[in-house]
């Protein structure tokens, strides 16, 4: 009888043992051939908005193109994730971090723990207020942008006229530099009235949410400034819904390829063309020059930001200028 | 007997617990402290302003000469006397001279020179062009890009308020004056129509 | 032979063979500093793990443990940071480390006591109860923090969570000393037996003389305060409250206690089948991620492993 249970029992454990083993086996990658150069890591913040999967794979083509081995991390919008990201690519030998942060704070952790395992960190799109974390942070002047989003703003509204404003995160840095861009500019103008002000964390269907909840509470609105053109194509699907495409204009950021499209279709009114290929080029060529050992390279490169409109639309399309 | 002794230990504990828990002191002792720590842009700017405004007129460049160099070599100009941001930047400069013949309409005071229609703008006043322009301020110096355009924000407000301030009120009166201010370029231009300009001196002639 | 028939010998054997898998698929596994990543990152795990162990033990669930953490996480941090304002008698309240983390197990061991009189005394069942609990803790941590992480938390948490003490991190020798505490008290007290003996039948243990409610109140609170001290880890982890801290973190607590040989009627299971169940998930986890797997792969695997090891599980049960 003992022996009855000792062999059940055994049988199954290594059922179970191989099991295990098998399923992660099955699903590995096949072995990468070992890369002289060194290992490049691509974390980005999430790969659910097409922009920052450009972002990400264009730092990744460009990283390959100058010999390293590059692997894209998706941090899932989550800083414990992105954490763990850091954790694991730390103790497996990677040389610098292309970063897109989560949060502008909450990620500076993560910077100062490459910092300190001496892993150079070159941030793109978004920053950390821990500069002397990173190597080079390379921001889209957004800001600037903003501006002139905004005083494209007031031509089209002929500066008068009530609209509200769906902001992105609110813990990432560019949020407030497109809302403070976009305000220095409309807030000079006493005719233009801001009625509300809410956030959809860069999520079209939340952005959605948020503008029928915004259409409801306020039926005389003009004109909606989305933060990023997810939000703004939501809001577009809020309004259309609502049948007030014809009245109300939408505004978005980011030069997203919907959005592009939707400009070039008069459904959306302007956005702002960040180049997402620019900037993952960018770090990628900063960082395989610090790896070569430079050091003096700049701490801040701000990326101009340039205004897409139903005038100039033709030149834009894929996250760029089409010329 | 043993319940009450266990209840007094937890009590004592709890009670220790609380004392290295927190402090208490008068909150408008704090809030002062606090405001000591601040941020502030405006004495930033004036530090600059009020120390370096003689050297920027004294190394601004005249239209006549912008507009030659322009023309001829761009791009020794933007090494000598320009500014850039960033990549895909507009390029600043600081430029100075004596308009005449200068209107008001639309909040803003026009006149032309070396066939270049300048405007400037009295009351719609932003853009980074005036921070960027002068050189005074390097964007590694600054934790974050926030507190960097907030430089950019204190210097249009003091140029709305100081520079311009009420002369747009007295426009007939400004048919001639002296300038010094910045103004923004694309990259790659050539030649240049229209220029708005943001000023640091702007005095009647 | 009777060391053979432990319940926590299958999991166990399970975990070793994994990593023995792992060493050879990855070269990154068997160095010092993985492992120490995988103890880190299973460490808030093992702290909700071992309170929700106590409270399946009991026969009932805890779906709240992820809002209790982001929670009480979130008021370490506001407190020990901001402090209190006072206006009216203008005073201000300053919190020290000390004081947040107090205030923030306080605050755990509340919201368990509340779940416990949900449960014993207003005769609500578990899963109602906390996943009540859930919501609203969820709730007010977005009430009290705006939607806004809570960041730039100072040396005290910056030590709890990514400190070194004798070569092994901070978070690691946390979680190590819960597990032995609970370890100890489930199998050396007598409330630790009472615990199982509800959870084998309730009734039976209640006309033998036990104060079942007070156990199950006690379990509750216990869990409470074992999610406070987890959401203390995450929040000195990443240095910031995350509003949406803990997201799921239930569900893993549960499938760590399941596949350490638990039954979800009570009764059956123990703190180390627990640890075994969390370290299968962490060295799961960190596997697949060292292996490149696709983070939507590395949802399905987790799920087949959990599935697995349960249904390994009932199959021995009915044979035996």
């Amino acid at each position: 009888m003992f022996e009855m249970s000792m062999k059940k029992c055994l049988r199954q454990v290594v059922l179970i043992g191989l099991l295990s083993m098998l399923l992660p086996g099955f699903t590995a990658c096949s072995d990468k051939a070992r890369n002289e150069k060194g290992k490049i890591a691509v974390v980005i913040s999430t790969l659910n908005n097409p922009w920052f999967v450009v972002l990400g794979e264009s730092a990744v083509k460009r990283a390959e193109e100058l010999g390293y081995e590059a692997v894209l991390f998706d941090s899932q919008n989550n800083p414990s994730k992105e954490q763990e990201h850091f954790d694991n690519l730390l103790s497996s030998g990677y040389k610098a971090v292309l970063f897109n942060p989560t949060d502008a704070d909450g990620s500076a952790v993560n910077a100062k723990a490459a910092a300190r395992a001496g892993v150079g960190v070159f941030c793109m799109d978004r920053e950390i207020n821990e500069p002397g974390a990173c190597v080079t942070q390379i921001l889209s002047d957004n800001y600037s942008g903003c501006i002139q989003l905004g005083q494209y703003f007031v031509e089209v509204m002929n500066g008068r006229g009530n609209y509200v404003e769906i902001l992105g995160i609110v813990g990432d840095n560019n949020t407030w530099a497109r809302s403070r861009g976009f305000h220095s500019v409309v807030d000079c103008y006493e005719d233009l009235h801001m009625l509300s002000q809410q956030t959809a964390d860069f999520d079209q269907n939340k952005a959605m949410e948020v503008m029928e909840s915004m259409m409801q509470a306020n039926p005389n609105i003009d004109a909606v400034f989305c933060g990023n053109d997810a939000m703004a194509m939501g809001a577009y699907q809020a309004v259309l819904g609502a049948g007030k495409e014809n009245h109300i204009k939408v505004f978005g950021f980011d030069g997203a390829e919907d959005c592009v499209n939707a400009i070039r279709e008069g459904k959306v009114e302007a956005t702002g063309m960040q180049f997402p290929k620019t900037m993952a080029t960018t770090a990628a060529e900063l960082a395989d020059r610090w790896l070569k050992g430079e050091r003096n390279l700049p701490k801040k490169l701000p990326v101009a930001v340039e205004l897409v409109n139903g005038t100039n639309v033709s030149h834009y399309g894929h996250f760029g200028r089409l010329d | 007997m043993k319940k009450v002794i266990k209840y007094v230990i937890f009590a004592a504990l709890f009670f220790v617990a609380l004392w290295f828990s927190f402090y208490t002191e008068p909150l408008s002792v704090r809030k002062e402290r606090e405001a000591l720590k601040q941020y502030k842009p405006e004495q930033l700017v004036e530090h600059y302003w009020s120390s370096g405004l003689q050297d920027l007129e004294a190394n601004a460049l005249d239209v006549a000469s912008f507009v030659n160099a322009l023309q001829t070599d761009a791009q020794t100009l933007r090494e000598k006397s320009g500014h850039i941001l960033g990549i895909g930047s507009n390029v600043c400069y600081v430029l100075k001279g004596d308009a005449e013949n200068v209107s008001f309409s639309d909040n803003e005071f026009h006149f032309k020179m070396n066939g270049i229609d300048f405007k400037v703008p009295a009351k719609y006043i932003f853009g980074n062009t005036a921070r960027d322009a002068c050189g005074w301020f390097n964007i590694d110096n600054f934790q974050n890009t926030m507190d960097f355009n907030a430089v950019s924000a204190c210097m249009n407000q003091r140029i709305k308020e100081q520079v311009i301030g009420d002369k747009a009120q007295h426009a007939a009166d400004y048919t001639k004056f002296h300038f010094c201010g910045s103004i923004e370029v694309k990259p790659d231009a050539k030649t240049v129509e229209h220029l708005t300009l943001y000023p640091y001196i702007f005095e009647l002639q | 032979m009777s060391i053979l028939k432990q319940p926590v010998v299958k999991p166990l054997i399970a975990l070793l063979l994994m990593c023995l898998a792992m060493t050879f698929l990855s070269e990154n596994f068997a160095t010092s500093d993985n492992l120490f990543n995988v103890l880190r990152q299973t460490s808030v795990n093992l702290c909700i793990s071992v309170g929700m162990t106590l409270v399946i033990l009991t026969g009932g669930i805890d779906l709240s443990v992820g809002s209790v953490l982001a929670l009480t996480g979130a008021i370490a941090a506001g407190l020990t940071r901001d402090g209190l304002e006072l206006t009216g008698i203008d005073t201000f309240v300053g919190f020290t480390f000390w004081g947040g983390c107090f205030a923030a197990l306080l605050l755990g061991a509340l919201l368990g006591g509340f779940n416990g009189c949900l449960v014993t005394h207003f005769k609500v069942p578990a899963f109602v109860a906390t996943l009540g609990t859930m919501t609203i803790a969820r709730g007010l941590t977005l009430l009290y923090t705006g939607g806004f992480p809570i960041t730039k938390l100072g040396h005290g948490f910056e030590v709890m969570g990514t400190g070194w003490f004798l070569g092994v991190p901070m978070p690691v020798w946390i979680a190590f000393a819960i597990i032995l505490f609970f370890a100890f008290f489930m199998a050396k007290t007598r409330t630790g037996r009472y615990i199982y003996a509800i959870g084998g039948n309730e009734k039976a243990s209640l006309l033998s003389g036990i104060r079942t409610g007070k156990v199950i109140l006690l379990v509750y609170t216990l869990a409470g305060i074992l999610s406070a001290e987890a959401g203390l880890l995450v929040t000195a982890r990443l240095d910031s409250a995350q509003p949406n801290a803990g997201t799921g973190y239930e569900l893993d607590a549960i499938a760590a206690v399941v596949i350490g040989g638990a039954s979800l009627s009570g009764g059956k299971g123990s703190i180390w089948g627990t640890v075994v169940g969390a370290l299968i998930i962490g060295v799961l986890n960190n596997g697949l991620v060292l292996l490149n797997v696709s983070p939507f792969w590395q949802q399905v695997i987790k799920g087949l492993v959990i599935l697995l090891a349960v249904i390994m599980d009932r199959y021995s049960n009915r044979k035996s």
